[in-house]
């Protein structure tokens, strides 16, 4: 089978309504609607320029003059023994349960793998929105999973070109012990391709679930992710959410995750910038029950030309809520961090208790961090903490290494890796947590051998006791 | 023989000379004190021989015949030479059983030894952790973080036993320890003299030499070695004060 040939279009011609025919005739007829009215969004405002205070730090020029494709309806015929995808999977941990993957914008049944558990449905979203899957689709846009306000231009095209994705729902009171784990791929075969998936989430109510994404590609592989995870987490409902964003340092990353949260439920939200030429890792947290709980780690460590964005926005609609952001980054060469983090505590939202703490490491004089922590405070009875450092490198403690034997350039890969371990450790133990390292490991140190640092790593963990260094 | 050889050392740090033209010879397995009144260049001598970089050298330093100033700090370390710090500082991040397993393998790897693999690096570091009253939960911690005074200089103690030099040399290990503390710290160094082992202390106080009895004790004075003489030197200091010695020292 081989795929229609494509025309090309750049983001910037996609902002002209008339250039996004209408691709999909068997669309039901809301939907049909829905994607006419985003691109009517992405006509009226256009993208986002640096004059907006969330896009002041992302220089955007190159990517919206790209040139893509949209990838073609329907699944991906990529094969299990796949040259490329592979063993691009192969270096990912099986994390025991659910692996859906994307391969270039496009669900790939033969490398994704269904778990069946009781209590958790995962769907792909083009069968849900299927004009014979009932009303499935249409409640999806009823609980805003679908649909809602666009936050962006980017958020509007996503809704307009959506072409896969994966609907998760979590029943009331389930929990689900082995993660979901979502992959999206870049082959970089073909022209480059600009790949919109949409991620709803339902967490019901007093239920537990792990999600991972995973987006990386084969190194030189050109394209653009844009990806929204919109999740509504019921009373008492727990997501743990672990971003991991490896992508090859040619493509561009955009996501959203956009997250509800009903009385007392939990988001515990890990978020990892490791590769892409230009990423940003958007977080829209709202809290409209009482006595939520958000917590959000995030790490960057952006390179060479890379750009590593993150805009936070986190707002207490009710009473108790607490909210807590940490965020380090670790920038070399002429890579750009930037921390853009904003609490609004809304009128009425008393004895919230929020704090956000970003540090940044230079390592190099070309090396830029912005940092941006912002409350809004709109009621009277609150705890509202910020903190913000960039610096390099302490020259006691690096003397104090190396006074004790340990070469200079180690000495700086220890302390480097040091900054960020905070974030890795909090992790809990098992697969996840040494990939996640592994990974951190190698992009701090491309040069390096990753199975010693691994070792490093699997070493470098306050906290455990002696005897279970083995 | 001399361990160490020191020659019209002097440091500079912003224009000011600290170090005037030091002299110092340590013989092999000998323990050398050195005392002196606030801002003589104690800390500074110290600083200057583990190769802190804030400062301009000049003179000669002989670590066995080895020309130290050219080397790097982790040079010097892998070449015998060990400073017990007298603000060791905290290391976030760095759990203390890695900090120091790599210091020990980077310091065998330069005798020649094969590096300890994590289960015999335990087995070798327990054994010494009961010289200093450690217990294990501190391998589990990053490195200084949340020790306490007392805790820092035994860690430093610790790593001294655990990497075994020619030449150690503690600033001020006693200062800010209460009489328990010192006598832990006194007991390891104690413990720690060999006949190929030299120590150069630098205190303020006389009580650490009472339990660490020096070979030579040395007055350090406007940056020079203004008096030296036994044991007995230090009594008369704690007794009489510096302010005679110096008057004698600029004769």
């Amino acid at each position: 089978m081989t795929d229609p040939v494509a025309d090309t279009v750049t983001l910037a011609e996609l902002a002209d309504a008339r250039a996004v025919a209408p691709r999909e005739s068997h669309d039901p007829e809301w939907l049909t609607t829905l994607r006419a009215t985003s691109v009517d969004y992405v006509a009226e405002h256009g993208y986002p320029t640096r004059k907006l205070e969330d896009w002041r730090y992302v220089r955007l020029e190159k990517l919206l003059a790209t040139e893509f494709v949209t990838p073609p309806a329907g699944p991906s015929d990529v094969a299990a023994d796949d040259a490329i995808v592979k063993p691009l999977l192969a270096r990912v941990p099986d994390l025991g349960g659910t692996r859906i993957v994307f391969v270039d914008g496009r669900f790939a049944p033969a490398v994704s793998r269904l778990v069946p558990v009781d209590g958790l449905r995962v769907t792909q979203l083009s069968a849900a929105l299927a004009p014979d899957a009932s009303s499935t689709g249409e409640d999806l846009v009823g609980d805003d999973l679908i649909g809602a306000d666009p936050q962006h231009a980017f958020d509007a095209l996503n809704m307009a070109l959506t072409s896969a994705g994966v609907h998760i729902a979590v029943a009331d009171g389930a929990v689900i012990d082995a993660p979901v784990h979502v992959i999206h791929v870049f082959t970089g075969r073909g022209e480059p391709v600009l790949a919109n998936l949409r991620h709803p989430v339902r967490i019901g109510e007093n239920a537990q679930m792990t999600l991972v994404t995973s987006a990386f590609g084969a190194p030189g592989a050109l394209g653009c992710l844009n990806v929204t995870t919109r999740a509504r987490l019921g009373a008492g409902a727990t997501l743990h959410h672990r971003d991991l964003q490896n992508q090859p340092v040619t493509a561009f990353h955009l996501s959203l995750l956009d997250v509800t949260q009903e009385a007392n439920s939990e988001l515990d939200g890990f978020v990892s910038a490791l590769g892409a030429a230009i990423a940003r890792h958007e977080v829209h947290v709202r809290q409209v029950g009482v006595d939520a709980n958000t917590h959000i780690d995030g790490l960057y460590v952006p390179r060479g030309e890379q750009q590593h964005d993150h805009p936070i926005l986190i707002e207490h609609f009710a009473e108790g809520g607490v909210s807590r952001e940490i965020y380090r980054g670790v920038i070399d060469d002429r890579g750009h961090g930037v921390f853009n983090g904003q609490i609004v505590i809304h009128p009425g939202a008393q004895r919230i208790d929020s704090d956000q703490s970003n540090k940044n490491l230079l390592l190099s004089d070309t090396a830029e961090a912005d940092t941006r922590p912002r409350l809004l405070i709109y009621a009277d009875d609150v705890k509202a903490t910020h903190g913000a450092s960039v610096g390099r490198l302490d020259d006691e403690q690096l003397f104090y290494l190396r006074s004790r034997g340990v070469p200079d350039a180690e000495a700086r890969r220890v302390l480097t890796y040091a900054f960020v371990a905070e974030i890795v450790e909090t992790i809990s133990q098992g697969p996840l947590h040494d990939h996640v390292a592994a990974l951190v490991s190698a992009r701090l140190h491309p040069d390096e051998d990753t199975r010693h640092a691994a070792e490093v790593l699997a070493e470098t963990v306050p906290g455990i006791e002696p005897e279970d260094v083995r | 023989m001399n361990l160490l050889e020191i020659e019209g050392l002097t440091a500079t740090i912003n224009g000011k000379q600290i170090l005037k033209g030091l002299d110092l010879a340590l013989p092999a397995g000998q323990v050398h004190a050195i005392m002196g009144p606030n801002g003589a260049g104690k800390s500074t001598l110290a600083n200057v021989l583990a190769g802190r970089e804030d400062y301009e050298v000049s003179g000669s330093v002989r670590l066995d015949g080895e020309d130290l100033l050219t080397m790097a700090p982790e040079e010097r370390a892998v070449a015998g030479l060990f400073l017990a710090f007298q603000h060791p500082v905290e290391i976030p991040g760095v759990g203390n059983s890695y900090f120091l397993r790599t210091a020990l393998n980077a310091v065998r790897s330069a005798r020649g030894e094969d590096p300890l693999d994590a289960m015999d690096f335990m087995a070798y570091t327990k054994e010494r952790m009961a010289l200093v009253e450690m217990d294990a939960s501190f391998l589990g911690r990053s490195v200084n973080e949340g020790f306490s005074g007392g805790e820092r200089k035994r860690n430093e103690i610790l790593q001294m036993a655990i990497l075994e030099p020619r030449m150690a040399i503690l600033d001020e290990t006693d200062s800010g320890l209460d009489i328990d503390a010192v006598r832990i710290v006194a007991h390891g160094a104690n413990t720690l003299r060999a006949p190929d082992r030299s120590m150069l202390v630098i205190t303020h106080h006389q009580r650490l030499l009472d339990e660490l009895v020096p070979d030579v004790v040395h007055v350090l004075a406007e940056g020079r070695i203004v008096r030296s003489g036994g044991p007995d030197l230090a009594k008369e200091l704690e007794a009489s004060g510096y302010a005679r010695l110096e008057l004698e020292g600029a004769r």
